[in-house]
């Protein structure tokens, strides 16, 4: 029998353990995702928060991790604190390592809900639709820093963490969080969305409405249309149930 | 030469390049960027971000460092632990290579000498920011192949493979000196052995794939932490490469430094930093070594015209490295600093040790020649030196220097006297 050379079993090993490896990574990263089952397809429920602290509080406390999140609403929620990281450091020795996250928790609000989300990994990619006329108005001058997408969206990162800025509906073959904020939902695209949560294709893991009652932003006459959608018959018929979140979102009514 | 006094020689370099690093360390305050580094180094392995200080960079540091802090504490020798052991045991290394490449003690010894005392790799052997990994794990890599190709123990080329996925994942620049290697193993392989596909498989999986391998390990916190899948570190690689295609720094006064690479061994270069000690300013101010850093293409043209001669596959192997590592450099249209010229550096050293000892051989008294020569290298270093460790802001015969450097809206605020 004709003896095989040791380059060869070298050879062999290094690239099956190579591929069983980056298989590995693959499985262990896509199992640290979480907190979407059952799906809204299975659950078939939006869940109401009245403000977007509650909103955090609550995918918090559903240990939500790692998903492609779409906001669906005018505004972008993403201003940084004024120390942007989850540790500080002093500035001399000897240094000491502070976490700074629960600082950061204990001022979730509508200016920052979305920044949160993505640094503490509830959401691992930020998919935003604005109503066309805000995406128009932000984008007027340019794309700046952004680049643009195929569809005429905006792409943007924040050290890696990649948002992206559209009018539709993003193209996601994976189960996503859906939020849609009361200031996107007073608008004609906003309805018809609604209206088609039951009929979508793609998939949807948790899908929540936000009347965003801590945003000054957001007028009442918004919040009111907002619950007539949700409070409607069509929805009501496609056996879809509202569950309102409690305040600072610690569980389901 | 001895062997026996040869090692006694690289022992000696190296405790004097162990020395000059720690000497005074403990008492100089920490930079910024050690300071964002550690920030960044919890960031990463605590919360699967990849921190602010050098995100678009591969994360083997933030593990480093994340270890050396957590075991040594958050002291001068947590935070520098690695850039000083890296910075210190490239000194006996780059003897290794130099030797392999040369066949003489003395371009060894040399090599080593320069490496030590030079005051670009002192200066940031004793901070935290990875750019002592780049020539250590360099170098280690072409140690590897060197001695693979010397024995043809596959071991030697699993280990080189393991040693540039490490640099790998310090900074994308070891892709160059690995593919060098690569190529020159398998032009080795075809001239000169019959067994061209299993050895060619072997060399081209090991310098693939197990560089690969260790370059992936270093983002499993980063993986697991996020619920990222292989798809998304492919995206996430896409905006590091845009970002380091165009990266121009978040300091304005980084571009009053010399920031392009095709300086670096035309003319002295230099680096600053600059902290606070209390109420007194800290200058770290690296500046080249010109006796050792100019000679870099005059010797660079006497290696090609030797290895033309000669046909030797070494110093073919010695040209292909420091070009493969420099020339990408030059051609790059954003800015590069000096600190990205330790990637290089080692290479040109390896190529002036040479001349040295082939330019001095010739000549009635060489050996009185090369004397002279490294003695003008020490006697130029211990100035450069004292202003690479932060001594040089307070020394008057060193202030004129440094002020050289101020940042220009400081001179306009508070014009010199």
């Amino acid at each position: 029998m004709k003896r095989i050379r040791p380059e060869y079993v070298l050879v062999l090993l290094i690239a099956v353990g190579f591929v069983a490896g980056c298989i590995l990574l693959d499985v262990l990263g896509k199992s640290g995702r979480s907190g979407i089952t059952p799906s809204f397809q299975d659950n078939r429920t939006i869940y109401l928060a009245r403000s977007t602290s509650d909103l955090y509080h609550f995918w918090r406390h559903k240990g939500i991790k790692g998903m492609v999140m779409v906001h669906a609403g005018r505004y972008l929620h993403y201003e940084a604190p004024p120390n942007p990281s989850d540790y500080a450091v002093t500035d001399g020795y000897p240094l000491v390592v502070t976490p700074l996250r629960h600082e950061h928790e204990n001022n979730i609000g509508y200016r920052n809900f979305l920044w949160n989300a993505l640094h503490v990994q509830v959401a691992r990619k930020l998919y935003y639709l604005l109503p066309p006329e805000a995406f128009q108005e932000r984008f007027a001058d340019g794309a700046g820093e952004a680049e643009k997408t195929g569809d005429g969206g905006m792409r943007t990162h924040d050290l890696g963490k990649q948002r992206i800025i559209g009018t539709s509906f993003p193209a996601v073959t994976e189960p996503v969080v859906l939020n849609m904020d009361a200031s996107f939902l007073a608008s004609l695209s906003g309805a018809a969305i609604l209206g088609g949560l039951s009929d979508r294709a793609a998939p949807l893991g948790l899908v929540s409405v936000c009347l965003a009652e801590d945003n000054p932003d957001v007028t009442s006459v918004e919040r009111a249309r907002t619950l007539e959608l949700l409070n409607s018959a069509p929805l009501a018929a496609a056996g879809i149930r509202i569950v309102e979140i409690p305040s600072a979102g610690k569980g389901e009514q | 030469m001895s062997i026996r006094n040869y090692y006694i020689f690289v022992a000696l370099i190296t405790v004097t390049g162990l020395i000059v690093r720690i000497w005074g360390l403990a008492g100089l305050p920490p930079t910024a960027d050690g300071v964002q580094a550690v920030s960044s180094a919890w960031e990463y392995m605590e919360s699967g971000n990849f921190g602010s200080i050098m995100w678009q960079h591969p994360k083997l540091r933030n593990i480093l460092i994340y270890m050396s802090v957590k075991m040594l504490g958050g002291n001068a020798w947590g935070l520098n632990f690695w850039s000083l052991a890296f910075g210190v045991l490239a000194v006996p290394l780059i003897a290794a290579v130099t030797y392999r490449l040369t066949g003489t003690f003395s371009a060894a010894l040399i090599a080593a000498l320069f490496l030590a005392v030079d005051p670009i790799h002192i200066d940031f052997s004793r901070q935290a920011i990875q750019e002592t990994y780049i020539p250590f794990f360099s170098l280690l890599g072409i140690y590897g192949v060197l001695r693979y190709s010397d024995s043809a123990k596959n071991s030697f080329l699993v280990a080189a493979g393991a040693a540039f996925g490490c640099g790998l994942a310090a900074k994308w620049h070891v892709l160059f000196p690995l593919a060098a290697a690569m190529v020159y193993l398998i032009i080795l392989n075809r001239m000169n052995r019959g067994r061209l596909l299993p050895d060619v498989l072997l060399i081209t999986v090991s310098l693939t794939l197990i560089p690969a391998a260790v370059y992936l390990l270093t983002y499993l916190p980063w993986i697991l932490h996020g619920g990222n899948s292989l798809e998304d570190l492919v995206d996430v690689h896409r905006l590091m490469a845009a970002e380091n295609l165009v990266h121009a720094g978040f300091n304005p006064y980084l571009m009053e430094n010399d920031s392009w690479a095709y300086l670096w061994f035309i003319k002295p270069v230099a680096f600053a930093d600059f902290m606070m000690q209390g109420s007194s300013p800290v200058v770290l101010l690296a500046i080249s070594n010109p006796f050792v850093w100019l000679a870099t293409l005059p010797a660079l043209v006497l290696v090609i015209r030797d290895a033309w001669c000669t046909r030797d596959n070494r110093l073919f192997f010695m040209v292909a490295l420091f070009c493969c590592s420099y020339l990408p450099l030059v051609m790059l249209r954003r800015p590069i600093w000096v600190n990205s010229a330790l990637a290089v550096a080692p290479l040109a050293f390896i190529l002036t040790a040479r001349a040295a000892v082939k330019i001095t051989e010739r000549l009635r008294r060489g050996k009185v020649y090369l004397t002279i020569y490294i003695a003008a290298v020490v006697l130029c270093t211990v100035p450069l030196y004292l202003l690479a460790i932060g001594r040089g802001y307070h020394n008057p015969l060193l202030h004129p220097v440094v002020e050289l450097y101020r940042p220009a809206n400081e001179r306009e605020r508070m014009p010199l006297p």
